[in-house]
C-alpha cells in the first residue's frame, strides 16, 4: 500500500516537472541605476507591443531589480519614474537581461500641477467647487453659476437645473430668501462661496421623502471659513456724466450659526432696473398657484426692447431690502422679509402698427412721452419646522403699491393726455402640514388671499373709466401620501373659493361672480422598466355663478397625466410626459360690459366660464459627465388646444375692439430645443450652443376676417469663453432669428424676418490689480424684406484694487454715441415698427469698498 | 445626560492637565524629506450598515527611498505644535489654530513604507499607541478597460483585493510615479481615486505638485508606543475603535463610565483581514 503511495506521488512529481519544462513561464530580468551607479527603487518597468499597448509592468525593488514577465508580441520595454528621463528600449534576440540608466530629470516634477477637483459627487449631491469655475472678473455668486455645467441662470434670476427650475436656495442649509432667492445670489460676492451643492432630484419637505418623488434639485450654498460668524457685503458709490448720474448700492450679509442677515440698499439713475430684484421667482415650496386679478386698465404701454435698460431708461430707482432668518434648529426657522420699491422712469417711443386683414390693411402711429411711479412694499414672515416626522410652513404675507402713469401721446386723434393710476393691496396666508406616520404621510394645506384694487383712467385730465376690485381667494385641500412596496401614492381633496366684486362705474353696479371647486386628487409612481412610471388622475367640480345672470356654469373637470423619467447612468436622464387637461378659466376677470383699457382700446371680457381642453406630449433628455464637464439637453413638446371661446379683435384707424365669441377654437404647438455646453479645463475653453425650433398653429380673427396662422420662429446661439491665459479672457456670443409665417387669409406672402446679434467681450488683467473690459456688440434686424436696422454698442470699463478691499472703477457705455434704437415686433399678423431713443454716451465714475 | 456630563467632565480633566503641562516639541523619528507631495481626499463610512460619510483630507509624501501617508491636519498640528514651542509669543493663536485642526482630522494610522527594503511601518490607536511593521503588501491588480479624467488626468482602471476587500483603482499613466493612496502601489502609474466596491473607503486625488511645505517625514517615537505583530496590533486597535469607553476605562484614563456608555460602535476598518 505504501509502495503504491510512493509510486503515485513519484509519477506526479515527474509529471510536473515534464510540464514546467514545456510552459517555462519567461521573464525579462534587469537592474536600474542612476548615472553613479546606485539603485532607483520603484521605477516603473513596462514591457510594450508595438502598438504601444501594455502587455506587463513590474517595479524596481530596493535593488534597483525588476523582473518583468515576458508576452508573446513584447517589442520594446519603457522604464519611468518622475524626476528621470524616461528610457524606452527595443528587445533584442536572445537577451533577456537589461541593465538600465536613467538620467535627472528636475523638470519633470514640477510640470504637472493638478489642481483640485472642480466637481465632485457624492450620490445624489453634487460639489461645485467655486474657485474652479470663478474668473476674475465674476463679482457675484450669479456670474460664477452661470459659469457651471448643467446650471443655468434666466435674466430674471431663476435658476434652472439640467432644463428644470430649482426647488430654492438654501444658504448654509437655510432657506432665508424664500421665493426671492435672486437677491441673494445676484448680491453675494462670489469669493465668499467655497462650494454650490447640487442635491438633485430633491424632496424639500422632509417627512415626504420616500412617498413624493420630486424632479427638481436643490441648490445649496456654503460659504467659506472666513465669511462665516461675520458681517460681509459692500459699499459702491457712483458718478457720472451726462447729465448727472449716480449709482450706488449697500449689501450686508451676515451668517452665523443660528442668524442669518442680508440687509441691501440699492439706488440709480443709469437705467439699472431694480425691480426683477424684488419680484418672487416661484419656488417648489409655494402653494399659491392662482394668478393675481388682473390688470384690466393701462395706458399705452412703452416699448421694451431687447435691450439692457441702462441704454434706453430714464430713471430713479431705490431698493431696500431686510432679510433675517432665526435657525432654532437644523429644522426649525423663522424667517422676516421686507422690500420696499420706488422707481420712476421717463421713456419716449414712436411706434406704427400695421394689422393686416387680406387685401386691406389698418395701420395708425402714436409717438409718446411716458412717465411712470411706482412705490411698492413688501412683506412676509414665515415659520418652518421641516423635520423627517413633521412638516409645518406658516407664510403670512402684504404687498400694496402705488402706481401713476401718463403719457403724453401724439396719436392719429390729435394731441392725448393718458394718465391712470391705481394701488393694489393684497394680504395672504399660507399654511401647509404634513405628518409622517410610519408608512403613510397627511397632508394638509390651506391658502387664503384677498386683493383690492381701484384702477382709474384719466383722458385729457377727464374722467375716462373706473374699476374697483375686490377679490377673496381661498384653497383647502387634506391628503395622504403613503407607500406600498415601492409604489409610492397620493389622495387629496380640494376645496377652492373666489368670490370677484368688480365695480367698473364708480357708485355704480356692483358684478359679483364667484366660484366653487371640488377636487379629487389620486397619483400613484412605481417603479418601471429601471424608471419611475406616475399617474395622475385628479377630477374636479366646478360651480361658477354670478349676479348679473340666472344660469350659472357647471361641469366636470378632468386632467389626466402620464409620465415616465428614468436615470439611465449618473450621467443621463429622461423625462416623458402626457397629458390631457380640461379646465376652466378661472383666473379672468369675468364682466359683462365693455371697458376702455386705453385712450383706443375697448374691450369685453368673458362673461361666464371659458373651458378649454388640452392635449400635451413632452419628451426631456438630459447629460451631464462631470469628468469631461460636459452637459446637453433636448426637449420636444407638443400641444393641440380646442377652447369654447375666443376674442375677436377690430382695427380702425382710431379705435381698436376686442370683444368674445362664443364659438370653438384651436391652437397647435410644437416645439424643439436642444442645448449643450462643455468646458475644457486645458485649454480654457467653454462652448455652449442653443437651438430651437417653433412651429405654431392658431385662430386669428381680425376685422371679420378669419382664418388659421401658421407661423415658424427659428433661434440659434453660440457662446464661446476663452479663459486660458491669466492675462486675458473673451466671450464671444452670436445668435441668430429666423421666423416666417405660411401663406394665409391675413397676408398673401410668407413674411420672412431674420435678425443677428453678436457680442464681444474682452477682458485683461495687465496688472495683477487690475482689470479692463472692452465690449463690442451689434444687432442687426430685418424691419421689411431687404431693408435692415443695425445698432451698434461700445462700451469700456477698468477698475484697480487699491489694498484687496478698495477698488476704483470706471465704466464708459454706449460709447459710438448711438441715440436710436428701431425694431419691428410681428405676431403672426400685425407688425409694430418701433423707434425709441437712447441714453447716449455715459461715463461713470466708483469706489467699491468690501468687508 | 449622564454620558453627556461623564465624557465632559473627563475631557475636563484631561484639559487640566494639558494646561498644567509644558508644550514640547512632538517626539519623531524623522526619516526623509520628500520632493513630492500628493494629496487624497477622504469619504469614509464609520459604520458600513449607514450612508454617512465623513470627509478628511490626506497626504502621501513621495521620497526617493521612503513614502508617507497621513491625514493632513495631525501634520499640520505636528508643525504648528514644534512653531508654538520654538515661538512662544505666539502660543495663544496657535493654539486657536491647533484647536481648529484637531476637530477635522479623520485618518488615524500614519504609515510609513521603506522603499528600499520594501517594509510598511503601521502606527495607530489613540488611548494605545500601537506600532507594526510588515513587508509591504504587494496586490495582484487586473488591468481593466476603462477610462476617465480625475483631476482633468486621464486615468486607467485596475482592480485588486486587499485586506479582504475589492478595490476599484484609476490611476494615471502620465504620472510616473507608481503609488497612491495608503499602500495602494503598485500600478504603472499614479493612482488618482481608488475606492472600494461597497463604498466604505474612497480616496480621490486634489492635487499633485512639489513639496513645498510639510515634507518633512516621519514616524511618532512615543517612549509608551508599543510594538508588537500586524495580528495582535489589528485586534488591539480593532478593540479600541469598537470598545472605546471600555478601553480607555480600562487603561485609567477614564471613570466613572457606566454600562451603558461601554456599548460598542462600529468600526469599519480600511484593514478587514489579518
Amino acid at each position: 500500500m505504501v509502495r503504491r503511495i510512493v509510486g503515485i506521488l513519484y509519477l506526479f512529481i515527474v509529471a510536473t516537472c515534464i510540464l514546467s519544462a514545456q510552459n517555462p513561464e519567461r521573464k525579462i530580468t534587469g537592474v536600474v541605476r542612476t548615472v553613479d551607479g546606485r539603485p532607483i527603487v520603484s521605477a516603473m518597468c513596462r514591457l510594450l507591443n508595438a502598438q504601444d499597448s501594455l502587455l506587463s509592468f513590474a517595479q524596481t525593488k530596493g535593488d534597483g531589480r525588476y523582473e518583468l514577465v515576458q508576452k508573446d508580441g513584447a517589442k520594446c520595454i519603457e522604464i519611468a519614474l518622475w524626476g528621470y528621463e524616461t528610457h524606452k528600449f527595443n528587445l533584442q534576440t536572445n537577451i533577456s537581461h537589461y541593465e538600465i540608466t536613467l538620467h535627472r530629470n528636475a523638470k519633470n516634477i514640477h510640470e504637472v500641477v493638478v489642481t483640485a477637483t472642480p466637481i465632485s459627487r457624492n450620490s445624489d449631491t453634487l460639489n461645485y467647487r467655486v474657485d474652479a469655475f470663478r474668473e476674475k472678473s465674476d463679482r457675484t455668486i450669479s456670474d460664477v453659476l452661470k459659469r457651471m455645467p448643467g446650471i443655468e441662470v434666466k435674466p430674471s434670476g431663476e435658476i434652472h437645473y439640467q432644463g428644470v427650475p430649482i426647488n430654492h436656495v438654501n444658504i448654509e442649509g437655510q432657506n432665508m430668501m424664500g421665493s426671492r432667492y435672486n437677491l441673494a445670489t445676484e448680491t453675494m460676492p462670489a469669493e465668499a462661496v467655497s462650494q454650490i451643492q447640487v442635491m438633485e432630484r430633491n424632496q424639500p419637505i422632509r417627512a415626504l421623502e420616500g412617498k413624493q418623488r420630486s424632479d427638481r434639485a436643490t441648490l445649496n450654498i456654503k460659504l467659506k471659513e472666513n465669511y462665516r460668524l461675520r458681517p460681509f457685503g459692500e459699499i459702491g458709490l457712483h458718478g457720472g456724466a451726462s447729465p448727472f448720474l449716480w449709482d450706488n448700492n449697500l449689501t450686508t450679509f451676515f451668517f452665523g450659526k443660528k442668524h442669518q442677515l442680508l440687509a441691501m440698499g440699492a439706488m440709480n439713475n443709469t437705467g439699472r432696473n431694480l425691480r426683477t430684484l424684488s419680484q418672487g421667482l416661484g419656488t417648489a415650496l409655494d402653494t399659491e398657484s392662482e394668478p393675481l386679478p388682473q390688470r384690466m386698465l393701462s395706458v399705452s404701454s412703452p416699448m421694451r426692447p431687447p435691450l439692457a435698460t441702462s441704454y434706453y431708461w430714464n430713471n430713479h430707482s431705490h431698493l431696500a431690502s431686510l432679510n433675517y432668518l432665526r435657525g432654532y434648529s437644523h429644522e426649525k426657522s423663522l424667517r422676516a422679509n421686507m422690500t420696499y420699491q420706488h422707481g420712476r422712469v421717463v421713456q419716449d417711443d414712436s411706434a406704427y402698427y400695421h394689422y393686416a386683414i387680406g387685401a386691406d390693411t389698418v395701420s395708425y402711429f402714436q409717438r409718446t412721452a411716458s412717465l411712470q411711479r411706482v412705490h411698492s412694499l413688501a412683506g412676509s414672515i414665515a415659520f418652518v419646522n421641516n423635520s423627517p416626522k413633521v412638516y409645518l410652513q406658516e407664510v403670512m404675507s402684504g404687498t400694496g403699491e402705488w402706481e401713476r402713469y401718463e403719457n403724453l401721446s401724439y396719436t392719429h386723434q390729435g394731441r392725448l393726455h393718458e394718465s391712470m393710476q391705481t394701488s393694489p393691496f393684497t394680504l395672504s396666508n399660507i399654511l401647509r402640514a404634513t405628518l409622517n406616520v410610519g408608512n403613510m404621510a397627511y397632508d394638509v394645506s390651506s391658502n387664503v388671499r384677498w386683493v383690492s384694487e381701484t384702477e382709474q383712467l384719466y383722458l385729457n385730465s377727464t374722467f375716462a373709466q373706473y374699476l374697483r376690485k375686490r377679490n377673496f381667494f381661498m384653497a383647502h385641500s387634506i391628503g395622504t401620501d403613503w407607500s406600498i412596496g415601492r409604489m409610492i401614492m397620493h389622495t387629496a381633496y380640494g376645496l377652492k373659493f373666489k368670490n370677484t366684486h368688480l365695480m367698473p362705474i364708480m357708485g355704480g353696479v356692483n358684478y359679483k361672480s364667484r366660484y366653487w371647486q371640488q377636487s379629487l386628487d389620486f397619483s400613484a409612481d412605481m417603479p418601471l422598466g429601471g424608471g419611475t412610471m406616475s399617474i395622475a388622475v385628479p377630477v374636479a367640480y366646478l360651480s361658477y355663478h354670478y349676479n348679473y345672470r340666472p344660469q350659472s356654469n357647471r361641469c366636470f373637470l378632468w386632467s389626466p397625466e402620464l409620465s415616465w423619467s428614468k436615470n439611465w447612468n449618473v450621467n443621463v436622464h429622461s423625462l416623458f410626459t402626457f397629458s390631457h387637461n380640461k379646465a376652466g378659466n378661472t383666473s379672468d376677470l369675468l364682466i359683462p360690459t365693455l371697458l376702455r383699457q386705453t385712450y383706443r382700446v375697448f374691450y369685453q371680457s368673458l362673461d361666464s366660464l371659458s373651458v378649454s381642453r388640452t392635449t400635451m406630449g413632452s419628451m426631456r433628455w438630459s447629460f451631464i459627465n462631470l469628468a469631461n464637464m460636459f452637459s446637453w439637453n433636448f426637449y420636444a413638446s407638443w400641444s393641440h388646444t380646442k377652447c369654447d371661446s375666443y376674442f375677436s379683435a377690430y382695427y380702425s384707424p382710431n379705435t381698436t375692439y376686442a370683444t368674445p365669441v362664443w364659438e370653438d377654437s384651436r391652437r397647435t404647438t410644437l416645439s424643439f430645443q436642444l442645448s449643450f455646453q462643455k468646458v475644457n479645463r486645458k485649454s480654457g475653453l467653454t462652448l455652449s450652443q442653443r437651438n430651437s425650433f417653433a412651429r405654431s398653429k392658431r385662430f386669428v380673427s381680425q376685422n371679420n376676417l378669419r382664418g388659421d396662422i401658421h407661423y415658424n420662429a427659428w433661434n440659434m446661439s453660440w457662446t464661446l469663453q476663452w479663459a486660458k491665459l491669466k492675462w486675458l479672457t473673451a466671450d464671444l456670443t452670436a445668435e441668430g432669428n429666423l421666423s416666417w409665417k405660411d401663406i394665409d387669409v391675413f397676408s398673401s406672402t410668407h413674411n420672412v424676418l431674420k435678425n443677428v446679434y453678436y457680442q464681444l467681450i474682452l477682458r485683461a488683467y495687465p496688472l495683477e490689480r487690475m482689470q479692463c473690459n472692452f465690449t463690442f456688440s451689434q444687432s442687426t434686424q430685418e424691419l421689411t424684406h431687404g431693408h435692415y436696422a443695425t445698432n451698434c454698442f461700445v462700451n469700456l470699463g477698468a477698475e484697480y484694487t487699491l489694498n484687496g478691499r478698495l477698488t476704483v472703477d470706471f465704466r464708459a457705455s454706449n460709447l459710438l454715441h448711438r441715440k436710436t434704437y428701431e425694431e419691428v415686433r410681428y405676431n403672426g399678423a400685425n407688425f409694430t415698427y418701433y423707434a425709441l431713443p437712447l441714453r447716449g454716451r455715459e461715463v461713470l465714475f466708483g469706489l467699491r469698498y468690501k468687508f | 445626560m449622564r454620558q453627556i456630563i461623564f465624557v465632559l467632565f473627563s475631557c475636563l480633566v484631561l484639559v487640566g492637565f494639558a494646561q498644567v503641562e509644558q508644550r514640547t516639541l512632538a517626539p519623531i523619528t524623522v526619516y526623509d524629506t520628500a520632493h513630492t507631495m500628493a494629496y487624497y481626499d477622504l469619504d469614509y463610512r464609520k459604520d458600513s450598515t449607514k450612508n454617512i460619510y465623513r470627509k478628511g483630507r490626506t497626504i502621501l509624501q513621495i521620497s526617493e527611498n521612503y513614502l508617507a501617508f497621513s491625514d493632513y491636519y495631525t501634520l499640520l498640528i505636528d508643525s504648528l505644535n514644534d512653531y508654538a514651542v520654538r515661538h512662544k509669543e505666539l502660543e495663544q493663536e496657535i493654539s486657536e489654530q491647533i484647536g481648529k485642526a484637531i476637530k477635522r482630522i479623520e485618518y488615524r494610522e500614519p504609515l510609513l513604507t521603506n522603499l528600499l527594503k520594501g517594509a510598511t511601518t503601521f502606527q495607530m490607536g489613540i488611548w494605545v499607541k500601537l506600532e507594526y511593521t510588515t513587508p509591504t503588501p504587494q496586490i495582484a491588480w487586473q488591468l481593466m478597460s476603462g477610462d476617465t479624467l480625475v483631476n482633468g488626468v486621464a486615468c486607467k482602471k485596475a482592480m485588486g483585493r486587499y485586506s479582504g476587500r475589492t478595490y476599484v483603482a484609476w490611476y494615471a499613466e502620465s504620472i510616473q510615479l507608481p503609488y497612491g493612496p495608503y499602500i495602494f502601489g503598485g500600478l504603472p502609474g499614479l493612482i488618482m481615486c481608488i475606492y472600494d466596491t461597497k463604498r466604505n473607503w474612497i480616496f480621490t486625488n486634489s492635487g499633485i505638485g512639489p513639496a513645498t511645505s510639510l515634507a518633512t517625514m516621519y514616524l511618532y517615537a512615543d517612549k509608551d508606543r508599543e510594538k508588537m505583530d500586524r495580528k495582535k496590533a489589528l485586534d488591539s486597535y480593532r478593540n479600541e475603535r469598537e470598545n472605546p469607553v471600555r478601553v480607555a476605562t480600562g487603561r485609567g484614563l477614564l471613570f466613572g463610565a457606566t454600562p451603558e456608555m461601554m456599548k460598542s460602535v462600529p468600526s469599519n476598518l480600511l484593514e478587514q483581514e489579518w
